[in-house]
């Protein structure tokens, strides 16, 4: 996600000249056209900002309130939308762009607001530990961590160490992304958007391709180890029968008899 | 369901808001409006240097020397026009003494940026630092003979 963040953020800027992954800027920029007095500009700035916070609003509201439906599902769908707003603001600028400040604005806005959709779905789901989409948070993180570890007791801490991989590996692909739109920019113009398109497209069946994998993976695993599944503990044709008669008393006589003689076969994967 | 009652709000605020963009977009002018008409050269700044050498091969002094300005932009398309007439088809007469070019221009980003484009489709772009009813102020990196952001000043 994080390095689909760095290609939208180029792309945006080597197109419209302005960052889209990103607000603190404009927070300042919206500061000095106020006192400047150009109202233009801080209802445009401000319009910006807005669209990005409607889009974690919308993110983390899908999320919470769609979970019921399934986690995959409240967890798909903002990258959709995401995918969508992209691919939207990547056909128009291909067909029908006349390069108008109008447009611009318009296709900037969709654009923050997509990243504002990423922002709040990664920072949701992580419990607010991983922002994707710019990276002042993290390099103040990274910071803090990498001074700690100049102590011997935080270097051997394995949750800060990978807090501070997990950053590292942000970092990485931010910045690979904002690279490799810089290099593709010139051959592929907006067609850059159908590329971010894909890569998105391969978030949301990561789930369902890596999920897969690891079924079959399993599957192949434990046919291999015992031909019979684990899960089914083996049973004597005494302990089968005395579970299929039927008790008239409070106690199930079946069930305690079968508890008491376990097999051995049981027991062994049990312990294992 | 009980996620009902958040949505009115939901949709209020989104509607409210673009209402609110709406109204504010039809009472303030754009750079595209703002920016159409004849404008004429007032001044050629270096508003910022590198180094206080740069400054000081100036000469301490603001305002660019012709022989300065001629070398500073004697490879942008912008070189000797007087007077800039903004159209509001997006073309551009650039009036010089002697010399007439019409090229065309667009804004980027959010209204801050001034693309020019000439017939051989050479691109240049300007950063719109002010842009009022009686002023526009022009700024550009330049590494021609003294590095540093030179600032093009205009009235009506």
């Amino acid at each position: 996600m994080a390095f689909i963040a760095g290609m939208v953020n180029v792309a945006s800027f080597l197109i419209f000249f302005s960052f889209s992954s990103n607000v603190t800027g404009y927070f300042a920029i919206f500061a000095a056209e106020m006192t400047k007095g150009d109202y233009y500009q801080v209802v445009m700035v401000i319009g910006w900002i807005f669209l990005f916070f409607a889009g974690s609003f919308t993110s983390n509201f899908i999320v919470i309130h769609f979970r019921r439906r399934g986690q995959y599902t409240a967890h798909a769908v903002p990258v959709i939308l995401e995918m969508g707003c992209l691919l939207m603001v990547g056909l128009y600028g291909q067909f029908a762009y006349q390069e108008t400040l109008r447009e611009t604005e318009a296709l900037l806005a969709i654009m923050f607001f997509a990243m504002g959709l990423q922002n709040g779905l990664t920072a949701g789901i992580s419990n607010f530990a991983v922002k994707t989409t710019h990276l002042t948070g993290a390099t103040t993180d990274l910071g803090i961590l990498l001074s700690m570890f100049t102590k011997e007791k935080f270097r051997t801490n394995t949750e800060l160490v990978n807090k501070a991989k997990l950053i590292g590996s942000t970092f990485f692909a931010f910045i690979a992304g904002a690279l490799t739109a810089g290099f593709i920019y010139p051959a592929l113009q907006f067609g850059i958007f159908y590329v971010v398109c894909v890569l998105l497209t391969l978030v949301v069946l990561y789930d369902v391709i890596y999920v897969g994998i690891l079924r079959l993976v399993l599957t192949l695993r434990t046919k291999r180890l015992s031909p019979t599944p684990p899960s089914i503990p083996h049973r004597t044709t005494a302990q089968r029968r005395a579970l299929t008669t039927p008790f008239v008393s409070g106690k199930d006589p079946a069930r305690e008899k079968a508890s008491a003689v376990q097999p051995a076969r049981c027991e062994e994967t049990t312990v294992r | 369901m009980k996620i009902k009652p958040v949505w009115p709000v939901y949709a209020l605020l989104i509607l409210v808001t673009l209402v609110g963009f709406a109204w504010v977009k039809k009472h303030v002018s754009g750079p595209e409006q703002m920016i159409v008409g004849t404008w004429r050269e007032l001044s050629w700044e270096y508003e910022r240097v590198n180094t206080p050498a740069d400054k000081q091969r100036l000469n301490d002094r603001d305002t660019i020397a012709q022989s300065v300005k001629d070398q500073l932009g004697k490879h942008l398309m912008i070189h000797s026009a007087e007077t800039w007439k903004f159209h509001p088809d997006g073309t551009l007469t650039l009036e010089g003494p002697g010399d007439v070019k019409i090229i065309r221009w667009k804004l980027k980003g959010r209204g801050h940026i001034l693309e020019l484009e000439h017939r051989d489709h050479t691109v240049e772009h300007y950063n719109l630092t002010a842009l009022t009813n009686e002023q526009m102020i022009l700024n550009f990196d330049s590494d021609m003979q003294v590095k540093g952001i030179a600032k093009l000043t205009f009235h009506r």
